[in-house]
C-alpha cells in the first residue's frame, strides 16, 4: 500500500473491522475525460491531481465493451435488479450525443433483466434541442450544473477564454425544462458571495424536479474560498440554512433539495442515500477513459493518486475492487469516522460529511473541514423540524 | 435535544407519536413530504446505499 502523495492510491491506516462489501450499484464512467469549460473549481483539472488532462480524451470502443461485460458480470452475480449508471467526464457531451444514446442502449441490454437508470452530468453548454432530443429520446436523464444567476454562475463556470458560460447554460436549462422526463436536476456550487436565497430563486425558475448545493471541494490542507476563518465562522454553514429556509417556508414543495431531504431524513432516524451526509454505504465506482477503476473522482481534489485502485477492467472484476482497503472504508459506516466524530452528538445524521472534506496530511480520519458548517446546519433543521412537531401534536390535540 | 440510544445529547427527532393517518391533513409543505418518506420507509424498510454526490 502506498503512502498518500508519493504514488499511486491510498493508505489505510488502521482499517475498520472488515464488513459484508455492498455491491456496485451506481458506476461512473467517464466516457470523456476533456471539458471546453475551465471552472477554477473543477476537482479534475484544477485542484490537487490534475492527471485527467493527460487522460485518453475517449474511453474507446474496446473499454466500453470491456466494462459492459464487467458491469453485467457484477449486477448479475449479485442479482441486482437496479442500477445507476452515470456517463460522466469532463464534458460527456464532447463524445456527442448520438454516442452517449448508443452507449445507455448497449449498458442498458448488458445489465438486462436489471434496469438501469442511465444519466448525464453536463456543464450544459453543448445541450442544444438536436442533443437534448437524442439523450431524451434513449431515456437518458440529464443533469446539469449551474451555480444560480449569470453573476453567481460566471464567476467560477468560465471558458478557458474567461468567457462565462452562463447564456449557454440557461439556453440549455429553457429546453430541459419543457422535457421533465429527460430532466434529472441542477447541481449548484456554494458560493459565499451569492445571496443564498437569490440563487434557490434563480434555479427554480428552471422549473428543475431536483437541485442539490454542493460545498466546494476543500479539506485542512487545502481549505475553502471565502474570507478568512470561513470555516471557523461557520460561513458556509449560515448560507445553507438560509437556503434551508427559502426553500422549507412555503406551503407547497417547489422542488427536491438533496441535501436538505436527506438531513431531514436522517434527523427523523432514517438512512442517507447521498454520500455526503449519513452513514450509509457507499455503493459508487468510477471506470476511467483508460479503464481503470477508481474511487470517486472528487478525491482528486485532496492527493495526486488518491482516487487510484490499481486495478483495471482488464484485468479485474468489480468484485476485486469491492475488496481494496480504500473502497471497503467508504463501506465501513461508523467505524470508519474519526474518534472526535464518533464523540460528537451529531455524528449520525453527518457522517462524517463528504469524504474528500476530512482529508489532512495523509489521512482520511479527521472530522470534515466543513464540520462546524455541518453542525450549524444539522442542527438548524433539527429546530425547525421540532418546531413544526409541536405544532402537528398541538392540532392533533 | 433528545438522547440518542448511545446515551449521548444529540439532535435526532422523536417521530413516535406520529403516523401516516395523520397526514392527509397536511399540505404538500418540504415538512409534510418528509414525514412521508420517513413513516413510508419505516413501514417498507430497505438498505439504504449511498450513491455519488456529484450528479444528480
Amino acid at each position: 500500500m502506498t503512502v498518500p502523495g508519493e504514488g499511486r492510491g491510498q493508505a489505510v491506516v488502521d482499517p475498520p473491522a472488515a464488513v459484508r462489501p455492498v455491491p456496485f450499484s451506481e458506476y461512473i464512467l467517464k466516457v470523456h475525460s476533456r471539458c471546453n469549460l475551465a471552472c477554477d473549481y473543477c476537482y479534475m483539472y484544477e485542484l490537487a491531481d490534475r492527471r485527467a488532462r493527460t487522460d485518453p480524451p475517449l474511453m474507446s470502443t474496446d473499454i466500453f465493451d470491456l466494462t459492459c461485460r464487467r458491469v453485467a458480470e457484477h449486477v448479475h452475480a449479485h442479482e441486482l435488479s437496479a442500477v445507476r449508471i452515470v456517463l460522466h467526464g469532463g464534458e460527456p457531451l464532447l463524445a456527442g450525443a448520438a454516442t452517449l444514446a448508443r452507449m445507455a442502449e448497449r449498458l442498458r441490454a448488458a445489465v438486462h433483466p436489471a434496469s438501469a437508470r442511465v444519466s448525464v452530468q453536463t456543464n450544459g453548454t453543448l445541450l442544444d434541442d438536436r442533443a437534448l432530443s437524442v439523450l431524451a429520446d434513449a431515456g437518458v436523464l440529464i443533469g446539469v450544473s449551474l451555480d444560480g444567476d449569470r453573476a453567481a454562475n460566471d464567476r467560477r463556470r468560465r471558458y478557458a477564454s474567461g468567457r462565462g458560460s452562463f447564456d449557454q447554460v440557461d439556453r440549455a436549462l429553457r429546453l430541459l425544462a419543457d422535457r421533465p422526463g429527460a430532466y434529472a436536476g441542477i447541481l449548484c456550487v456554494v458560493d459565499l458571495d451569492a445571496d443564498p436565497r437569490r440563487i434557490y430563486e434563480a434555479l427554480l425558475a428552471y422549473r428543475p424536479p431536483i437541485v442539490d448545493f454542493l460545498l466546494p471541494h476543500a479539506n485542512w490542507d487545502a481549505p475553502p474560498p471565502g474570507p478568512g476563518q470561513a470555516a471557523t465562522a461557520a460561513a458556509y454553514g449560515r448560507w445553507l440554512c438560509d437556503a434551508f429556509d427559502a426553500w422549507y417556508d412555503v406551503p407547497v414543495r417547489l422542488t427536491r433539495v438533496r441535501l436538505f431531504e436527506e438531513l431531514i431524513n436522517l434527523l427523523l432516524g432514517g438512512s442517507s442515500r447521498t454520500e455526503s451526509v449519513g452513514l450509509s454505504p457507499v455503493a459508487a465506482v468510477v471506470v476511467n477513459t483508460d479503464g481503470g477503476y477508481e474511487q470517486v473522482d472528487t478525491l482528486r481534489s485532496t492527493y495526486a493518486g488518491a482516487v487510484d485502485t490499481d486495478l483495471t477492467v482488464f484485468d479485474h472484476s468489480f468484485d476485486d475492487v469491492l475488496r481494496h482497503p480504500a473502497i471497503a472504508v467508504r463501506q465501513a459506516g461508523l467505524s470508519a469516522l474519526a474518534a472526535d466524530c464518533r464523540a460528537c452528538p451529531v455524528h449520525l445524521v453527518c457522517g462524517g460529511g463528504n469524504y474528500p472534506h476530512r482529508y489532512r496530511a495523509g489521512s482520511f480520519r479527521n472530522p470534515s473541514v466543513y464540520c462546524r458548517d455541518l453542525r450549524l446546519l444539522i442542527e438548524h433543521v433539527s429546530g425547525r423540524l421540532r418546531a413544526d412537531l409541536t405544532s402537528l401534536r398541538s392540532k392533533e390535540r | 435535544m433528545d438522547t440518542t440510544e448511545d446515551g449521548s445529547l444529540g439532535v435526532l427527532v422523536d417521530l413516535s407519536d406520529v403516523s401516516l393517518a395523520d397526514l392527509p391533513e397536511l399540505d404538500g409543505s418540504p415538512f409534510a413530504c418528509s414525514l412521508r418518506r420517513i413513516l413510508d420507509e419505516i413501514d417498507r424498510p430497505q438498505d439504504a446505499v449511498a450513491g455519488w454526490n456529484s450528479a444528480m
